[in-house]
Formats: C-alpha cells, structure tokens, sequence
C-alpha cells in the first residue's frame, strides 16, 4: 500500500512540476491516438496528424539523438521513417517518431522551447506524428496528456460492449443477463474518440460487482521490463493479457456465485467526462 | 669551441648513422607487398529475368535492382522491386508496405507471409520490429513469428549474431536477447551526462559487444562474455559528439574493434591495447578481413565518395581505390571486390605484384 501511495505521490508531484511546461508540438486538434490507444498494441504515446506542419520542442532540452534514414545500421527499422530524441532537465525524454526524412533539424546543444525540429509527415504518407513523453529515472512512458496543456473536451467516453468470458465461452452482457457460476474475465470494448474522431483509450476504467469496487485501471504510464510490457503504475497489468488482439481489454478472473449481483462499468477521461453501464446478472 | 670539440661531435653523428644503418640490416621489417587490381568481370544492368538457382550465389540490392550472381559472374539473377529489397543469401522479402510482406526463397518462390513491422535480415536471421520502434521480434524459417521481444525504450541502434541479439536505446540501456526471446543481458555503460546508446557490434561468436555510448563525454565500451552475463573489458572516452547512428564494427578474428571518428575510423584492440588511427573520413563504413593474407578492407562511404582502403592490421594502409560514389552495393569476400549501382555490377580483384 505505502508503495502505491509512493508512486501515486510520485507522479502527482512530477505533474505538479512540469505542469504547462509541455507544450503541444503540433496543435492538440491534430490529435489521432492517445495515449492507450489500439494500433498494433497499446499506444504508448499519442500520434498527431497535422500533415506538412513544422514540429515545435515542447520544453526546453537538448537533442539526445536524431536519425532520418529508413534503418539503423543494423537493419531495424525507424518508426514512421525517423527518430529524434530530446533530453530534458527533468529527466523526461521527449520521442518523435515520423517527421520528414530531411527535415530533421540538427541541433547539438540546448533546443529552446517552441524552436523547430523538424517537419511533420505529408497528406498521403500513410504517416503520422508520434510523440511520447520518457520518464528517464523511473524507466517508464508517461502518458503525455498528463503533461502536456489541458485541451477543452466535451466527448464522453463510449463503452461499446462488457461480456464475461470463461473457457473460451463468451458472454456478452445485457441489462439482464444469467451467467453460470465460476471463475470469469470480463472483456470491455471502451474507448473515447480522439480530436479527430478515431477510437481512442479513456483515461480511466473501473469495476465494481454490487456496489464494491474490483478493478480499477488509470492509464498513467506504461514499462517494459525484461522484454515484457507492463501497463499503469498502479494495479500493473501485462499488455499480453490486459489488451486483446480486437483491442478490447480484460479484468480478470473473478468468482461468481449463485444469486443476483450488479455490475458497474466505468470509463472516465482526463477531462473528467464518464461513462457508467450497470448491469444486474442472475449468477445460476 | 676547438677542434677537438668538433671531431667528437662528428664522431658521435657517424655513429648514430651507423647505429640506423645497421638496424634496418639486422632487423629489417617486412614491407608490404604493393596491392594491384584487375578488372574481372561486369553485369550490366538490363540483365533482368526471372529468378533461377544461382550456386554460391552472393545476394545484393540497390534501389529497385536485387538479386544474386556467383562469383565467376557468368550465373546472374537480377530482379525488380519497388524499392530497397532486404535479401540474405538464401531468401529475400517483397512487400507492398512496411506492415505486408512476404518471404521468398533465392529461387523466388514464396515461403510465407510476415506478420511484422520493416522485416530485415541480420546475423543471417529474420527480425521485424513493431510499428512504435520499441518492440524486437524473430521469424522462423518459414516467416512465422517465433517471439516478440520489448526493449524498455525507442531503439537507437541494434545488431545481431546467429545466436544473439542486442538492442540499445535512446535511454542508455543495452539488452541482450537469446534464441528463444529471453533477456540474455542488461547493461548500462553510464559514465556520460546524457545517456543514450549511438551504434551497437557483436561479434560473430557473441562473445563480445562494443558499444558507443553517451554524450558528454562519449565512450566506447567493449563487453566480454563472463559467466553467463557480459562486463565491461576495455573502454575508451571519446572527442566525439554524436547525436546519430555511430558505426562500430568487429574486425573477424575478435581482435580490432573499428569505430567512427570525427578525424577518421579508431582501431581499439578489445583488451585495450591498441588505439590507432586509421586516415579515412567515413561517415559510415563497412570492414571485411581476409584471413589467409591478414588484409582488411574498409568500404569507406561519405556524402559525396566511396573508397576501399586495403591494410593490414591494425593500420599500415596499402592501398586505396575509389569507386563511382552512386555505387550503392560493396561486398569484399577474400581479395574480391563486388560493388554496383544502376549501371551494372563489377568485380575487381586485389593482386600482389
């Protein structure tokens, strides 16, 4: 518990710091995925699409490594056509993939805030603007939304579908379901659309079987640690089991037994705009 | 000063000239032999066809041009694709997009489809990446995915052996990955204001990796296989200031580790004893070694030229050619030179006159 309250603590106060200290390197209205979001796995960034428009430094820094030909010389491929990274006094790593090959800018001291990096991807590239936020001293992606200048939003997250799952045998879940009793998943299909319009994460997605809370996931922050991936700082999940391969997300397992229960889904944004289903099962 | 003065200096300088002389009779150095070079053969390029067996074939691709020819050159493949194909000596990868592709072997027959991101071909093994930059994951022979592999952030340099692969990233971190997609090593050389992880080489046996490393001061860092871990053997600061790939290279024979230089290509003997010099602006280099004569050669390439540097190790330089810069393949096998661009494929060889 003291280490939650530590890395809760943690990370309330590095936002408290670099609050606004982020800008956004293209216009916020350019947002396509945020942080969580489905695209081959779960995001750990955001990616922007503002096509031909010059890449600003959100924060001051120094340019750490920049690299603009399709490989690295041995062989791996550079998202999106390119790399750059910018150090910053806080520890914090800024990460651009997919700016223009050439347009890369090279810097080799201290990059001032709002200077220019670099170009964005051109209309028609099939590329986009990734942008991800490193935390270097905790070895962590942080989602950059928490960092970046709060933008007004009035979309309420979307929750599309909850079932239960249990040996292969899903469930999708109506006002009144009967479920047999036993040890079950839940798989929730929640998102909230970006700027643009495309599914998005939400920020927050909670749980709660009558009345008390089960689960309850932020998506703060994302680790890979001896080549897994491991979601959240809080209530970790392994992407492996927590993302599905249709993009939905699971919980699991919880036992239930025989009588009537309710379920309370949940999926809230930064913003604060949430969205609760409820459901009553009759467990047989 | 006296007469006297005068007969004992001349003495002494009479002496020192014999003493030269007389070194150079009785330990005489071996000077090395002058290295020719005779044109042997040329592949134009409209020689397009189909795919057929090439035996020994030696693979290469440039631009939209790919595909195998043997060394006597009188057996050639050379195929179309739309762009840079990756090709090993046994298949080759064709695709639409980063994220479609499919492999095929040296007959262009199909194998299978690749489910990856950029596949590529190192160490004579088939790797993808994910599309963010931060995932590793190997394919069997037959394209299928055999693991996936996530590194703890965006990869700023990579490289791999037939039994290991090693990936360093923008935080300064090296990991090590064995066959099976476990986490062989993790090391972070450090010793630098900013940290990040610029160029990456393994040697063919995996027993060692050097690494150029940091910002502030740079570094180059040799690691040796320990008891199931690798540790730092030999390290060196350097001038640079690099914010990009970095090339580093193990000369065959685990003896010499070349490094990019801002005033050449650096020559470090992996225990640390030797740290030369070699002349040659590159901006990025490839090294191939001769073993029966003891003769490596650089394929040196900067913006605007391409040379081969001949020498031996570590650093008598023997010769130097230079080819048309818009030649984008140069593979060195013994004292064949293979290189290539839109205009055909030549093969020249390195004689001893």
């Amino acid at each position: 518990m003291l280490k939650k309250r530590s890395a809760l603590f943690a990370m309330a106060m590095m936002a408290l710091t670099l609050l606004g200290a982020f800008q956004w390197p293209v216009k916020p209205e350019a947002l396509r995925l945020n942080f969580g979001s489905y695209a081959s796995g779960f995001y750990k960034g955001i990616e922007l699409n503002l096509p031909d428009a010059p890449v600003l430094a959100p924060a001051k820094g120094e340019m750490l490594f920049a690299h603009d030909s399709p490989r690295l010389p041995g062989g791996y491929p550079m998202p999106g056509g390119s790399l750059a990274a910018l150090a910053h006094s806080s520890g914090i790593i800024s990460i651009y993939t997919g700016m223009q090959p050439g347009s890369l800018a090279n810097y080799r001291g201290v990059v001032e805030q709002s200077e220019i990096l670099g170009m964005s991807p051109v209309q028609g590239s099939g590329r986009y603007l990734g942008f991800y936020l490193y935390d270097q001293r905790e070895r962590r992606y942080i989602n950059p939304h928490i960092l970046l200048a709060a933008t007004p939003d009035a979309r309420v997250p979307l929750i599309r579908s909850v079932a239960l799952v249990s040996g292969g045998q899903e469930q999708i879940l109506e006002r009144n379901s009967v479920i047999r009793q036993g040890s079950w998943r839940f798989v929730i299909d929640a998102i909230d659309l970006t700027a643009l319009g495309l599914p998005g994460a939400p920020f927050d997605v909670a749980v709660a079987l009558d009345g008390s809370e089960r689960f309850r996931v932020k998506y703060d922050s994302a680790r890979m640690a001896a080549g897994q991936s491991l979601l959240f700082s809080d209530n970790v999940q392994s992407e492996r089991d927590y993302l599905l391969a249709d993009g939905r997300i699971s919980f699991g397992p919880i036992t239930l037994t025989k009588g009537r229960s309710s379920i309370t889904v949940s999926a809230t944004d930064l913003t604060g705009n949430k969205r609760e289903i409820s459901y009553t099962i009759t467990v047989q | 000063m006296g007469e006297s003065g005068r007969t004992w200096r001349l003495g002494i300088s009479l002496l020192v000239l014999a003493l030269i002389v007389a070194y150079f009779f009785l330990f005489p150095e071996t000077l090395p032999a002058e290295l020719g070079i005779r044109a042997q053969w040329r592949i134009s390029s409209e020689a397009t066809g189909q795919f057929s067996a090439v035996n020994e074939g030696i693979p290469f691709s440039f631009q939209d041009r790919f595909g195998y020819f043997s060394p006597d050159g009188r057996a050639s493949a050379i195929g179309l694709s739309a762009g840079g194909t990756q090709i090993s000596g046994e298949r080759y990868i064709q695709g639409d997009t980063a994220t479609n592709s499919a492999l095929f072997d040296a007959e262009g027959k199909l194998i299978g489809r690749i489910e990856g991101y950029g596949p590529f071909f190192v160490g004579n093994r088939l790797f993808s990446a994910t599309p963010d930059g931060l995932g590793l994951r190997a394919h069997d022979a037959f394209a299928s995915a055999q693991w996936l592999y996530m590194f703890p952030s965006h990869l700023s340099a990579f490289n791999a052996s037939p039994t290991l692969a090693i990936g360093g990233t923008v935080d300064g971190t090296i990991e090590g990955v064995g066959l099976d997609g476990s986490r062989v090593f993790s090391f972070a050389p450090g010793g630098s204001r900013l940290q990040v992880i610029l160029g990456l080489a393994i040697s063919p046996n995996a027993k060692h990796i050097a690494a150029i490393s940091g910002v502030d001061p740079q570094r180059l860092v040799v690691l040796g296989q320990g008891a199931g871990d690798y540790r730092v053997i030999s390290h060196r600061y350097l001038d640079s200031d690099y914010r990009e790939p970095v090339r580093v290279a193990f000369m065959p024979g685990d003896r010499y580790v070349l490094y990019r230089r801002p005033d050449g290509i650096g020559i470090w003997s992996i225990d640390g004893k030797v740290d030369e010099l070699l002349p040659i602006t590159a901006e990025d280099f490839d090294v191939y070694y001769d073993e029966g004569r003891d003769l490596a050669y650089v394929a040196a390439r900067t913006r605007d030229s391409l040379s081969i540097i001949a020498f031996q190790p570590p650093t008598r330089i023997l010769g130097r050619i230079e080819l048309p810069v818009h030649s984008e393949f140069v593979h060195v096998d013994s004292s064949a030179l293979y290189f290539g661009g839109m205009d055909g494929l030549y093969k020249l060889v390195f004689l001893e006159e």
